[in-house]
């Protein structure tokens, strides 16, 4: 019984890790640690530079993954949807939206090598070669 | 009759119709990106049905949009458009579109929170304005308030400024020291400005949801009047209802030109309500009313609309709506009684 019960713990616990997600940025980026405030900045384009005057890039995976939904619900408090009719709106206004990459390890191969550039991979993953700057619950 | 249900089958047609047609790594609406540089558009199709005047089925916008994000000083923008290409009309003939420069600026970083253009841009006045693009937009006739009684363009110059943590977000300057550049044909755009000199100040509510107030002052040139203009804007989210406002109030003064149109009121007034609900994320139903004064018009026109709007996907949505305007009508409305649909897409 107990260690059916350790297995169903260790598996919430893999679970809840699975639903998790690190932002991360490019070693040029200067901060350690990013606030969701400054996370919004930057993804709704009100924030171009870093301390250090390098662009920001910000990084977005496709609409449909699972990871947009996590992070448009996590750091916006919005859909994907109402989320993706803001981006068009800036886009119209001549604002570039977040490039898009199409997995994880895509996000991460963007991220470590175009300076300045920040992303969000899900928390399972052990990225490389880049900063981890927040762990969205 | 035959022709009324043309809009009606045209919306029926829009829901089985297959929403998505993506390549491989390209998802509909995101655009292209080429190097500092990203190429967008959309296309709006529409069918129309006005009492009294053939149906036709038009292509009312096709725009191409890029800006590059190449260093501090170079970021430059432009946006060309197919405006009203006839497909199919009732009773025969066409009427071939017009390819217009909507916009073509450069932006300067003169800061993190400046930045100077230099261009042709659309005036800062209400949101409406801003964000035409059908898309965008949840219905398909515009507003006399959001366009009639200033100039939506201004070629010049002008300052944006981001102030950061305040009620006020965003504020921006612009003056057209003379006329506008790439000028519309009359078709499109009857009135004509010069000397324009403006502001728009934005208050965010929430990501989505804004308050805003602007003025414009210039010289009409087709009558030599001058104008001062105020305008307010409201977009207010509650739950699935959205509401969303605009108002202007415009003075005319000065000798009219002989020969053109009377001035009746020294005043030019609009302004329209809107309330959008969401009954699926995908489903909405649109209500809309307006009035607005012209000032060389005696009496009001005031419209009703009622609209559906169906979003398969982010950048794609069809759209029905029936319009009913009462009030008085001039050979410039774009405003009259009947059907609309229309399929818009971002790509």
């Amino acid at each position: 019984m107990r260690t059916l019960l350790l297995i169903l713990g260790f598996s919430w616990v893999v679970l809840l890790q699975a639903e998790e997600l690190l932002v991360i940025a490019s070693p040029q980026v200067p901060s350690a640690t990013i606030s969701t405030k400054q996370l919004v900045d930057i993804y709704s384009s009100k924030r171009i530079h870093w301390e250090n005057d390098i662009k920001v890039v910000p990084v977005n995976r496709e609409s449909t993954s699972s990871e947009r939904e996590k992070f448009s619900e996590a750091v916006f408090n919005l859909s994907p949807q109402a989320l993706g009719e803001y981006w068009n709106r800036q886009k119209f206004q001549g604002k570039r939206p977040p490039v898009i990459q199409y997995s994880d390890q895509a996000v991460v191969n963007f991220v470590r090598s175009i300076p300045g550039s920040i992303g969000y991979i899900n928390a399972k993953q052990s990225p490389a070669g880049v900063k981890v700057l927040l762990r969205l619950p | 009759m035959r022709y009324t249900l043309f809009p009606l089958i045209f919306f029926q047609l829009m829901l089985v119709f297959p929403t998505t047609c993506q390549a491989e790594k390209y998802e509909l609406g995101q655009g292209w990106d080429i190097d500092k540089y990203h190429l967008s558009g959309y296309a709006n199709i529409e069918v129309v049905d006005r009492f009294g005047a053939p149906a036709k089925l038009e292509v009312d916008d096709l725009s191409l949009f890029a800006n590059g994000r190449v260093n501090r000083w170079v970021n430059p923008f432009l946006e060309v458009e197919l405006s009203k290409q006839t497909l199919i009309r009732q009773g025969g003939g066409r009427v071939n579109g017009d390819i217009i420069i909507e916009r073509f600026y450069n932006d300067t970083e003169l800061s993190e929170n400046d930045i100077f253009r230099v261009g042709k841009i659309l005036s800062p006045l209400g949101d409406w304005n801003l964000m035409h693009a059908a898309p965008l937009i949840p219905i398909i006739t515009r507003p006399y308030t959001t366009a009639r009684g200033f100039g939506a363009y201004s070629s010049g110059i002008s300052w944006i400024h981001n102030v950061g943590e305040s009620v006020i977000s965003d504020f921006q300057l612009y003056w057209q020291p003379d006329e506008e550049w790439f000028r519309r044909p009359k078709s499109l755009a009857p009135r004509s400005f010069r000397n324009l000199f403006g502001g728009h100040v934005n208050m965010p509510l929430s990501l989505i949801d804004k308050v805003g107030a602007s003025f414009q002052s210039g010289q009409l040139v087709e009558t030599g009047e001058t104008f001062n203009l105020f305008g307010f804007n409201a977009d207010k989210s509650f739950g699935r209802l959205k509401l969303e406002s605009e108002l202007i109030m415009a003075h005319f003064s000065g000798m009219v030109l002989p020969g053109a149109a009377t001035r009746f009121h020294d005043r030019e007034s609009g302004i329209f309500w809107l309330a959008d609900y969401s009954f699926t994320p995908k489903f909405h139903g649109i209500l809309e009313w307006e009035r607005y004064q012209d000032h060389t018009m005696i009496m009001p026109s005031r419209s009703t609309l009622l609209a559906f709007a169906y979003r398969p996907s982010i950048p794609v949505v069809w759209k029905l709506e029936y319009i009913h305007q009462a009030g008085e009508s001039a050979s410039f409305s774009t405003i009259k009684t009947g059907w609309k649909a229309a399929l818009a897409v971002m790509f």
